[in-house]
């Protein structure tokens, strides 16, 4: 069956440039811009994986996290996405965010479209 | 003689009185040479104080003379002095002090008149040499026993108000240099920009500057117990440790309420000069300002780096989806053009993340995640990761280690990147021989170098070598592009972890690469 991936970034251009570089390894893609329509996305979409980005508008990535965390515990069912961090912030704490529920790599911007797919095949197959 | 005895009876006990009511010598001894007793019958009179540098002599006419008769008993007197304290005393040393001097007209034209009396006595107490009392006459014989006698009883008092009243000058002048002392540490205390604040060992407050009251909203009339201070549990953790550890302690608060306020406190055992503890001593300084900038930088870097990247990332994604050909079929000429393109927006952006490393060791930014590490597995990794580009430069690449593991506090990221830079730069230099990656365990470091046989750096250029967008003897078909910045990286790196890195090199040799960790390994 072909897998599912939310991609959420609000840069259109690198939006589209995901979603073609997805489906044309086979994926099936739906794309967010913000941090609320993930959310939105998530649940209606039940995606498999999520491409999420940090700085997003209306609600940060991590954030996004967190919510749906705090949701989980809440008593709602939330599933459980595995994520990829695709972000351009040089963020120097990777490997705590690593170690994070979810997430499962952590990609700088620009990516090695390589690099991603490889880790993509790594958590979804 | 009776009334001799009566009158020098008197005499001294106005000494005692004279003395008691005086604060210092000068004063006193002019009033002893004028109440000199006249029964004495002597014409001249003088008192020598030495001091450090020479002496003082005050001299008391009880009638005209001719200059040569007060030279004469100058002379003698000086020369008395000098015997006695067995020291060289020249007329330059002496300042001479006219206590009574006879009308000057009466002085003039006199006849020649000599000095054929002169007796002195030295003032003596407790076995302390003062100065000395001399006086003269013109008259021979004029010091009879009973005379001298009576002077010496007279000298004796004299003696012992002199050393009675310098005691009391030294307590003035003491008094004075302590009261000097106060005003200007007073004046420091005030001033100074910094808040500071002495606790003792009870917690209690023994001294307060304005600046520290107003930091902590301290009265002006509060004395005694931090307690009374809103921050006082942050005081007495301080006084805890800095009393536990006994070395300086520091520690940032904020004292903002509406306003932000960054409080740094600096705070050190206080020792009086025995070295026996008294308490501590804070020191609180307002970096506000300095936390804002540090900010600022931090915003900064974040800024430029999600700003550049992002562009970066559609660049090179759409030309990396043209020429892996998803949009289409693409000719050997655009595919050739498109790689051109690639090529430079990776080192662009290696430019770019490099450019962002140094910036953060300038905002002192850069976070290191220390671990316990096996520097040996790491240098393996390292030395896997080059092999096959040593290999198609037709080179070799070693490791040497002097154990089979080598542990390391230090981070796993950031040595893979100086070990990266360093066989880089030799791989980039090197035209045949070897590479040589070594680790080697030493008393307290642990010694890592990367050596080549590759064309090396001239002596001009070593000490340059790490310095920013330093990039000497490369050529063309050196391969990928450097940023000029991974050398002056790898240094920022090794000095974060405590460490030290230097090179050694000889033109057409080769280059030795060395840095030095600590080998302390946390408990």
């Amino acid at each position: 069956m072909q897998k599912k991936i939310l991609a959420v970034d609000d840069d259109p251009h690198i939006l589209l440039l995901v979603k073609t570089r997805l489906q044309a390894n086979g994926y099936q893609v739906v794309t967010a811009v913000d941090g609320e329509e993930c959310i939105q996305k998530l649940l209606s979409e039940k995606p498999d994986l999520l491409i999420l980005d940090v700085m997003l508008p209306k609600m940060d990535g991590y954030n996004v996290l967190i919510t749906l965390k705090e949701m989980r515990m809440l008593g709602k069912n939330i599933p459980k996405v595995p994520v990829i961090m695709l972000t351009a912030r040089g963020e120097p704490r990777i490997r705590e965010l690593i170690e994070k529920e979810d997430i499962k790599a952590y990609i700088l911007k620009p990516f090695y479209s390589k690099e991603l797919l490889e880790t993509i095949k790594k958590i979804i197959g | 003689m009776s009334n001799d005895k009566s009158l020098i009876t008197d005499i001294v006990k106005e000494v005692g009185n004279q003395a008691l009511s005086l604060t210092s010598c000068q004063p006193f001894v002019t009033w002893v040479l004028e109440n000199t007793p006249i029964v004495l019958e002597h014409d001249c009179a003088a008192i020598v104080i030495p001091d450090s540098s020479g002496a003082k002599l005050y001299l008391r006419l009880n009638q005209a003379l001719s200059d040569g008769y007060i030279q004469e008993f100058k002379l003698k007197t000086i020369e008395a002095i000098g015997a006695s304290m067995n020291r060289k005393f020249s007329e330059k040393d002496i300042e001479v002090v006219i206590c009574f001097h006879a009308d000057a007209s009466l002085q003039k034209g006199r006849q020649e008149e000599k000095v054929e009396a002169f007796y002195h006595t030295n003032l003596i107490v407790r076995g302390k040499n003062l100065g000395l009392f001399s006086i003269s006459s013109r008259k021979p014989d004029t010091f009879l026993v009973y005379r001298i006698n009576m002077f010496k009883i007279f000298a004796d008092q004299v003696a012992l108000a002199i050393d009675s009243l310098k005691a009391r000058e030294e307590v003035v002048r003491q008094s004075r240099i302590i009261e000097i002392e106060r005003i200007k540490m007073q004046t420091a205390f005030c001033g100074m920009a910094e808040g500071l604040v002495m606790l003792d060992e009870s917690n209690q407050i023994v001294l307060i500057n304005p600046v520290a009251r107003k930091m902590l909203g301290v009265e002006e009339d509060h004395s005694g117990n931090i307690l009374g201070v809103s921050l006082a549990p942050v005081f007495i953790s301080l006084s805890e440790q800095v009393i536990a550890e006994n070395r300086l302690v520091s520690r940032e608060i904020n004292l903002g309420k509406s306003i932000e306020m960054v409080v740094r406190l600096d705070a050190a055992p206080a020792m009086d000069t025995q070295n026996k503890r008294l308490g501590i001593v804070v020191l609180l300084r307002d970096i506000t300002k300095d936390k804002e900038i540090d900010r600022l930088k931090s915003e900064f870097i974040s800024t430029v780096s999600h700003e550049l990247r992002t562009p970066l990332t559609t660049i090179r994604e759409s030309v990396s989806q043209v020429l892996d050909g998803i949009l289409g079929p693409v000719t050997a000429q655009q595919t050739e053009f498109l790689s051109f393109c690639l090529e430079d927006v990776d080192r662009l952006t290696r430019l770019i993340n490099d450019l962002l490393d140094i910036s953060r060791f300038e905002a002192k930014k850069t976070e290191i995640h220390k671990e316990v590490l096996d520097m040996v597995g790491l240098v393996k990794g390292v030395h896997a990761s080059f092999i096959s580009r040593v290999a198609a430069k037709g080179l070799e690449i070693r490791t040497n280690f002097s154990k089979e593991k080598i542990q390391v506090y230090a981070d796993r990221d950031k040595l893979i990147q100086v070990f990266t830079n360093l066989v880089g730069n030799s791989l980039k230099f090197t035209e045949h021989g070897f590479i040589e990656i070594s680790v080697l365990e030493k008393a307290d470091v642990i010694v890592c170098s990367v050596r080549d046989t590759g064309r090396g750096i001239s002596e001009v250029d070593v000490p340059k070598t790490f310095s920013k967008f330093q990039q000497f003897s490369r050529t063309d078909d050196a391969g990928e592009k450097g940023t000029g910045l991974g050398l002056a990286i790898s240094k920022g790196i090794v000095e974060l972890h405590g460490g030290k890195i230097w090179v050694e090199s000889k033109l057409n040799e080769g280059s030795q690469f060395s840095f030095i960790l600590p080998a302390q390994i946390p408990g």
